[in-house]
C-alpha cells in the first residue's frame, strides 16, 4: 500500500511540474541581427504638361506613405524624399532629367522655376506642379507654395447627368429630365475641354447608372469638382450640398467608408455651392435655394461636390441653357480661383 | 319488486341526471362566456366606432409634409395596423388637387422583422410613376416613414421593397437599399 502511494505521489509531482512551470522556448534570432526590411511600396509616376505647367504625380495605395513624403527645392533641383524605398512605375516621359536613388527622387530643371506641391487623397497621391518663374524670381530659390489640398490651375471636373436609361426623371411635355441633364452636361464638357480642362462624364449615353456606380466612377477620377445635374419641380435653382459635417481630427476612422467621404470636403463643397449660386443668380436673375441634404451620391464623393437642380420651366429654353452653361463655367472658375 | 322494474327505474334515474347535467352546463356557459352579448342589440354606429381608430398620415405637399387624420379599422397586429396606414397613405391626401404619391401604387405585403424593421412591399408603380426632384423624393419617403412610426409602436425603422425585391432607388436621388431612418435626417 505504501509503495502504491509513493508511485501516486511521484506521478502527481511529475504532472504538476510538467504543466505548472512555464516552458521556455527560444525564439529564432535573425542572423543579421536586424529587423527584416519592409517591402518597397509600389508608386505610380505620371507626367503631364498643360499650359506651361509640368505636373509630376506620384500615386500609391498607402496614404501615410504620401503623408510622410517631403518635397524640397534648391537651385535647379527638386528633391522628393519618400519615407522608404519604392518600386517606381512610370507612365510617360518627362521633359526634364530625373533620377531615383534609394528613397530619394531628384528632378533637375534647367530654367528658373517655382513649384506647387499638393498632397491629395482618393487615391493617395502627391502632385508636383513645376512652373516657369517670373523673371525677377529667376535667381531666388524656388519656394514651396503649399502642402495642403488646394485647387490646382488645371482642375479635374466630373459632371454627372442625372437619371438615364429606364430612369427617366421628371417629364414635362416632351421634355425628359434624363435628356436635358445629358445635353447640358455635354455642353459644359465641351466648354471645359476648349479651355483645356480635364473633364469626365459619369454617363456618355442614355443609359441607366446606379447611384453607387456614379460615386465609384467619380472617385476613380479623383476630381477637384463634382457637379450632378438634375431638374427641380420649382421655379428656382436649387443647389444641394451634403449634410455631412466637416470631419473632426479624431474621426479619421470614419472617413474610409464610401458614404462618409464627403466629410473632409464639406467646406469646399459649401464654397463651390455659394460660388455657383452667386453666378447663377447674377446671370439668370432667379432666386437660388442652397440646401443641405443627406443625398447619398454627394456624401460618397471625395471632392467638392454639389447637385444643381435647374427649374423645369426654363431648362428647355436654348438661350437659357447657354446661360446656364456659361454660369456653371464661371462658377467652377470662381471656385478654382482663376 | 321484479328485477325488470328495478332496472327500468335505474335507467330513468340516470337519464334524468344526464339531462340535468346538460341543462346546468348550458346555463353556466351562457351566463359566463358571452352568449348574453349576442343576445343584446348593439346600435350599428356604436359598433363601428368601437371597431375604428384614428391614425395620423403624413402626405408630401408643396415642399413640406401635411398631416391628415384618417379613420381606419381597429387592428391589433403590427403588420395589420401598418397595412391600414400604408393603404391610407397610398390613397393620397384628401385636400390637394394632385397627389405627390405615385399613382396606381398598391401595397403587396407587410413584413415585420425580428430586428424591429417593418418591410413594406409595394408594387412597381411606386418607382415607375414617381415624378419629382430630390425634395419630392425625400418627402415621399419621409411621409411614409413618419406615418408608420407615429402610429405603430414597436417599429424601429421602415424599409421599402418593390415587387418583393430590393431596389437601389425610388427616384434616383436616395438609396432604398437601406432602412429609411438614417437617410431621412432633417433638411437644413
Amino acid at each position: 500500500m505504501r509503495k502504491l502511494m509513493t508511485v501516486f505521489a511521484v506521478l502527481v509531482i511529475l504532472s504538476v511540474s510538467g504543466t505548472g512551470h512555464p516552458v521556455e522556448t527560444k525564439l529564432p534570432v535573425p542572423k543579421s541581427g536586424a529587423a527584416p526590411a519592409a517591402p518597397a511600396a509600389d508608386v505610380f509616376l505620371r507626367f503631364s504638361k498643360h499650359e506651361g505647367i509640368s505636373r509630376i504625380v506620384f500615386e500609391t495605395a498607402d496614404e501615410s506613405f504620401i503623408k510622410n513624403t517631403t518635397v524640397t527645392s534648391e537651385r535647379n533641383q527638386i528633391k522628393v524624399l519618400f519615407p522608404s524605398n519604392l518600386n517606381l512605375k512610370a507612365q510617360g516621359n518627362p521633359d526634364m532629367e530625373t533620377s531615383l536613388k534609394g528613397n530619394l527622387y531628384t528632378i533637375t530643371v534647367n530654367s528658373p522655376f517655382r513649384i506647387k506641391v499638393l498632397k491629395l487623397s482618393s487615391p493617395p497621391r502627391l502632385s508636383v506642379d513645376i512652373m516657369a518663374a517670373a523673371k525677377d524670381e529667376g535667381r531666388k530659390p524656388a519656394a514651396v507654395e503649399a502642402t495642403g489640398p488646394a485647387i490646382t490651375p488645371n482642375i479635374r471636373v466630373v459632371l454627372d447627368p442625372g437619371h438615364g436609361g429606364y430612369e427617366v426623371g421628371i417629364v414635362s411635355g416632351d421634355l425628359r429630365e434624363k435628356d436635358l441633364t445629358f445635353s447640358l452636361a455635354r455642353s459644359v464638357e465641351a466648354a471645359l475641354l476648349k479651355k483645356n480642362k480635364t473633364v469626365f462624364l459619369t454617363r456618355k449615353a442614355d443609359q441607366f447608372l446606379s447611384i453607387t456606380d456614379r460615386a465609384i466612377f467619380a472617385n476613380q477620377k479623383a476630381p477637384d469638382v463634382f457637379i450632378s445635374l438634375h431638374l427641380s419641380m420649382t421655379d428656382n435653382f436649387v443647389i444641394y450640398i451634403s449634410a455631412a459635417e466637416p470631419a473632426s481630427p479624431d474621426a479619421a476612422g470614419e472617413l474610409y467608408g464610401l458614404m462618409s467621404r464627403q466629410r473632409r470636403y464639406a467646406d469646399k463643397s459649401k464654397a463651390l455651392a455659394e460660388g455657383l449660386g452667386n453666378v447663377l443668380k447674377e446671370e439668370l436673375k432667379r432666386d437660388i435655394i442652397l440646401r443641405k441634404m443627406d443625398l447619398p451620391l454627394l456624401a460618397s464623393v471625395g471632392a467638392a461636390s454639389v447637385m444643381v437642380e435647374l427649374p423645369v420651366t426654363v431648362a428647355s429654353d436654348q438661350s437659357v441653357k447657354t446661360k446656364i452653361t456659361e454660369s456653371l463655367l464661371k462658377g467652377i472658375a470662381s471656385y478654382a480661383g482663376q | 319488486m321484479p328485477a325488470n322494474r328495478k332496472r327500468i327505474l335505474w335507467v330513468l334515474v340516470f337519464a334524468l341526471l344526464f339531462l340535468g347535467g346538460i341543462a346546468g352546463g348550458f346555463f353556466y356557459f351562457s351566463r359566463n362566456f358571452g352568449f348574453k352579448q349576442a343576445a343584446e342589440t348593439v346600435p350599428q354606429e356604436a359598433r363601428q366606432a368601437e371597431d375604428a381608430s384614428f391614425v395620423r398620415v403624413y402626405y408630401p405637399s408643396e415642399g413640406r409634409l401635411v398631416m391628415e387624420e384618417r379613420r381606419v379599422k381597429r387592428q391589433v397586429a403590427i403588420t395589420a395596423i401598418a397595412e391600414e396606414i400604408v393603404n391610407e397613405f397610398l390613397k393620397g391626401p384628401s385636400t390637394m388637387a394632385k397627389s405627390a404619391v405615385p399613382p396606381g401604387t398598391k401595397l403587396l405585403a407587410v413584413y415585420y422583422g425580428s430586428d424591429g424593421i417593418l418591410y413594406l412591399d409595394l408594387s412597381d408603380e411606386f418607382r415607375r410613376n414617381f415624378q419629382g426632384d430630390a425634395l419630392n423624393e425625400f418627402l415621399l419617403l419621409k411621409g411614409l416613414y413618419d406615418s408608420i412610426i407615429s402610429n405603430v409602436t414597436g417599429v424601429d425603422d421602415v424599409k421599402v421593397i418593390i415587387e418583393g425585391k430590393e431596389i437601389e432607388s425610388i427616384g434616383g436621388h436616395f438609396l432604398a437599399l437601406y432602412p429609411l431612418k438614417n437617410m431621412l435626417a432633417e433638411v437644413k
